[in-house]
Formats: C-alpha cells, sequence, structure tokens
C-alpha cells in the first residue's frame, strides 16, 4: 500500500539519501533503485 | 449548548492539509476530520504512548465531540468526525523563537516520531508549526499529523524537517545566522542549496552539515530527472522503516550537541549582554522600578502580560509570580536566549520571544492572514514597557504620539518608563544625531496618555532623570476606581 499522506512534495534526493544513510542494507537499496533506473532508461524508445 | 447554524469558518491558516482542518467556536478550538483522518485518529488515540504524552502535555489535550455534539455546527459533507483541543494561552511562530525553543521543539518532533514509529505510527509531516509553547515548553498541537505506518516507506517529511528545523538550527550554531528574519521571510524554510551558500568549507566537516546538508542538495539536484515514482521504486528495492529509525537516532544525537552561544563570537555580542554594568542609572533604579511593577502586577491576577523590550526577564520573572501567561518580547537575541535558559526546565508562564517592536511579527502567508500579526493574538491585561519608549522614537524615529496610541490599542494596562534627555542612554542614542525630536519630552508624553489612559500613578526614579507611569485605560480606569 501506498502511503496517501502527504500533502507536500517530499523531493526524490531526500527519500533517497535515507537509503544512502541506512547502513549496508542502505547501500543494497541504491544499488537496486540504481539498477531499476538504468533499465528503465534502456526500455524508453529514443526518438 | 445551542447549535451553531452558520457554516463554521475555518481557521485561515489551515488548508495545508484538507484531511484535518481548524475552527474556532465560542472561544473553543475544534478539528475536522474526514474518512482518512478518522480512521487514523481512532487507531492512534487508544494507545498508550499516545494517551501518556497527552497526560504529560506535550501532546496537546484532545477531546472527540460526540455524534450529537457535532450536528451543532454546520459541517461540510465529507467530515466524519471533530476533535476539541485545549487552548494555547498565545500562539508563537517558529520566526519569533529563540535558538534554544526551537531545538526544544525540533526533539520534542524527533522524539514523538520516534516513539511513534515503535507502535507503528507516522507523522506525516515535520514542520515545527505543528509545535507551540507554554512557558519554554513545547506541545505537539498538530493530531492529524498521526498516521497509520506505511510500512518500508521511506520518510515522506525528511526534506521538510530539513528545511524548517534543521538548517536553521545549524546555520545558528555552526555560523551565528539569525534564522529568525529567514523564516519570516520563507515561511516553507530554508532550502539545501541555499544552507549550502552559507556555509564555509570547513563548515562541511562539522556534524550534520555533509550528509543533511551537501548530499542531500547533490542527490536533489540529479534525482529531478526520474520520471517514475521514487517512493514506489524505493520500496520495490527493498527499503526497511528501520533505515529511518536509524537516522532519527543520528539526528537526535546531532540536534542535542548544537548549541548556540551569544557571547562566543566578540563582533557578534550583542549590545545588551551586560545591561547592569553598562550604565549608572540601572543599578540605582532597579528597587524602585522593582517594587513599582510588583505594586502594580499585584493587584490582581491576570492572564495575560505582555513585557516589551524585557532584556534579561527580571521583570517577566515579577510579572509571572501574578499572571497565567507573561510573553516577554525583546530584539536582542542573546538576551532572550539567555533568558530561555535561565527560567526553570518546568515552568510555563513565561514564553520569551525574539521581536523587533518597531517592525513586529505581521500577518503573513496567503493573503496575510495565515500567520497572525502579533497584535491579533490576545489582548493583554497588562503591558510593562520599560526602558524602551526611547530607542522607539529616539533610534526607530517612530514619533511619540504613534508609540502611545499603539500601546493603548492594545487595550492593557500599561506600566511604561520615560527617560529624559538628560539621561546617559539618551544622550547616548543623540550623541550623532540631529534632534529632531522636540516632541519628545515628559510634558508631551503626558499629554498623550491622558487621551488614552488614565494615569494612575506617576513616580521619579531615584537616579532623576527617569520616571515610572501606570496607566488604565480609559473605560476601563472607572471599574479601577470603583475596587
Amino acid at each position: 500500500m501506498l502511503s496517501l499522506f502527504a500533502y507536500f512534495d517530499p523531493s526524490a534526493g531526500s527519500l533517497l539519501l535515507q537509503a544512502f544513510v541506512g547502513g549496508a542494507g542502505g547501500i543494497v537499496v541504491i544499488g537496486r533503485y540504481l539498477w531499476m533506473q538504468f533499465w528503465a532508461k534502456q526500455s524508453t524508445p529514443v526518438r | 449548548m445551542s447549535p451553531v447554524m452558520s457554516p463554521v469558518k475555518f481557521d485561515v491558516g489551515s488548508f495545508r492539509d484538507r484531511s484535518a482542518r481548524v475552527f474556532e467556536s465560542e472561544q473553543a478550538i475544534y478539528r475536522t476530520l474526514n474518512q482518512e483522518s478518522s480512521e487514523a485518529w481512532k487507531r492512534v488515540s487508544c494507545q498508550d504512548f499516545f494517551q501518556r504524552r497527552m497526560s504529560t502535555g506535550q501532546i496537546i489535550p484532545t477531546t472527540e465531540l460526540s455524534d450529537s455534539e457535532i450536528r451543532r455546527f454546520l459541517l461540510p459533507a465529507e467530515v466524519t468526525g471533530v476533535l476539541k483541543h485545549e487552548r494555547i494561552p498565545f500562539i508563537s511562530y517558529p520566526y519569533e523563537w529563540p535558538f534554544a525553543l526551537l531545538k526544544r521543539a525540533t526533539l520534542l518532533q524527533l522524539d514523538l516520531l520516534t516513539e511513534a514509529m515503535t507502535h507503528q505510527v507516522m507523522l506525516k509531516d515535520s514542520t515545527p508549526y505543528n509545535i507551540q509553547f507554554r512557558g519554554t515548553q513545547p506541545v505537539f498541537i498538530d493530531i492529524g499529523s498521526f498516521i497509520p505506518l506505511v510500512p518500508n516507506e521511506p520518510w515522506l517529511a525528511y526534506r521538510q524537517f530539513c528545511e524548517l528545523m534543521l538548517f536553521p538550527l545549524l546555520l545558528q550554531a555552526y555560523r551565528g545566522i539569525h534564522f529568525q528574519s529567514v523564516l519570516r521571510a520563507q515561511l516553507e524554510g530554508i532550502p539545501a542549496k541555499q544552507f549550502l551558500q552559507w556555509i564555509r568549507w570547513r563548515d562541511l566537516f562539522r556534524p550534520g552539515v555533509f550528509t543533511n546538508g551537501w548530499l542531500h542538495a547533490a542527490l536533489e539536484r540529479n534525482a529531478q530527472q526520474v520520471s517514475t515514482s521514487t517512493v514506489k521504486d524505493l520500496k520495490s528495492s527493498g527499503f526497511q522503516s528501520q533505515m529511518i529509525q536509524q537516522m532519527l537516532k543520528k539526528l537526535t544525537r546531532l540536534v542535542e550537541r548544537l548549541e548556540w552561544n551569544p557571547a562566543a563570537t566578540p563582533w557578534a555580542a550583542t549590545q545588551w549582554a551586560n545591561y547592569d554594568a553598562s550604565l549608572p542609572h540601572v543599578a540605582e533604579d532597579l528597587q524602585e522600578k522593582s517594587d513599582f511593577v510588583r505594586n502594580v502586577c499585584q493587584t490582581h491576577r491576570r492572564t495575560l502580560v505582555w513585557d516589551l523590550g524585557c532584556n534579561d526577564g527580571r521583570f517577566s520573572r515579577i510579572a509571572c509570580e501574578f499572571a497565567t501567561t507573561v510573553v516577554a518580547l525583546d530584539q536582542d537575541h542573546g538576551c532572550i536566549e539567555r533568558l530561555c535558559k535561565s527560567l526553570e526546565p518546568e515552568q510555563r508562564v513565561i514564553l520569551p520571544l525574539c521581536m523587533d517592536l518597531a517592525n513586529p511579527s505581521p500577518g503573513q502567508g496567503w493573503r496575510g492572514q495565515e500567520r497572525r500579526r502579533l497584535e491579533e493574538r490576545g489582548q493583554p491585561d497588562l503591558v510593562l514597557c520599560l526602558g524602551l519608549i526611547h530607542h522607539l522614537v529616539l533610534a526607530a524615529n517612530i514619533p511619540l504620539p504613534d508609540v502611545v496610541c499603539w500601546l493603548a490599542s492594545l487595550g492593557g494596562e500599561l506600566v511604561l518608563e520615560f527617560p529624559s534627555k538628560q539621561d546617559a542612554m539618551v544622550k547616548g542614542l543623540l550623541r550623532n544625531k540631529r534632534d529632531q525630536y522636540a516632541d519628545y519630552s515628559l510634558e508631551h508624553l503626558v499629554q498623550e496618555l491622558q487621551k488614552s489612559f488614565q494615569v494612575v500613578r506617576q513616580v521619579s526614579l531615584p537616579s532623576g532623570e527617569r520616571t515610572l507611569f501606570h496607566a488604565i485605560p480609559q473605560g476601563k480606569s472607572k471599574s479601577a476606581d470603583g475596587v
């Protein structure tokens, strides 16, 4: 379930930072996140 | 109670979060709930930690209205519940708080969030506008902020926390920059990019700056190109709530260690730090002034006292023995900070605030009504105006009649100290200026006072150049005569 409670923009950078400072587990999360972004870019058609 | 038949008028400043809006009716404060916020309230309000925090006063005491009580009000259709809050004696804003009060508010926010998360509850926002003060005790007032924790979702309010709470504290602790004027101009806070512009290279290595400041700004810049939902992506990548708790621990340690020492930087030392030693009249007149103020205060108990130009707060301390709330205002941040720290930790009467009375807090935000101007936040029963009027007239160049008119508009009794032009401080103010202040005299002052007040008592102080007045607003003076 995704929270529907935020009434302001939390900013992507501040969300990523929390994973960065999350220790070893956070590094794994960042790694997976970057991998997802890479594949999302690869599968986006270029006009 | 009779039903209120016209539609409730929501507080102009209560619109950002539509799920829980505040209105006032018959001197009481209410908050409406919609379907989601009602469910959140039911889940949160029965928790032990919530009830405990309410009983200690850290969360505003709140009760839920019954259906029959709700029917008294004409409410929008989406409202499914109404809460009633205890009233805060005097509303203040983060851009008026000294460093010490913003730090206490921040620590309360972190403490509440840390405990809430252990009970599967989250705070949806992290703004100091969710916190008020009773004396110097912070009270969390935004009940609508408590929501069920969504597992493994990042802390959505971290950016807001940094911009409105952490960066202002870091700027004042590390750079001595008074955050109050910045927050008054920027109600949404200080963005990371702007924070970094005030930071020197060597400050990057100080606790909290690199991670929360530099790295934050760098990630914000790079993440602007991302088109997908970062919240969803992080959850899919395995983000865990424990990461937030780790972060909260670090932030709490960081904030606990932050201090601002007004005397630390010689060129930044404030003018009134050593008021007692600075001028000869102070020691000579002190006892007489104290006795005068005490005699006025002890005639009867006051609900709200304003001490304008409070300096070290000695007269606020006298007033607080006979008042429910004393708001101590001064433009000198060092004095207010020292006053704050010198007060007993549990006291709930004196609220020290930083304010330039020649430029008091105006109406701010949307339509100039979201955050109220000073004069709209409560009528004082008694105003102490000691050692101030010459600064307003001779330094700020406000005409004497205008100052008296403003004091009269506050509506309360007045204790006023008037130094003549022979006074040492006044001579200092005029030393390098042309004396254009023909209206600054005892005779003119008495004339102006008598337009709006009845002067009950007038006393010359031992130093010879200062006069104290006790004046009662006309209209109230008849009832005073009968006492």
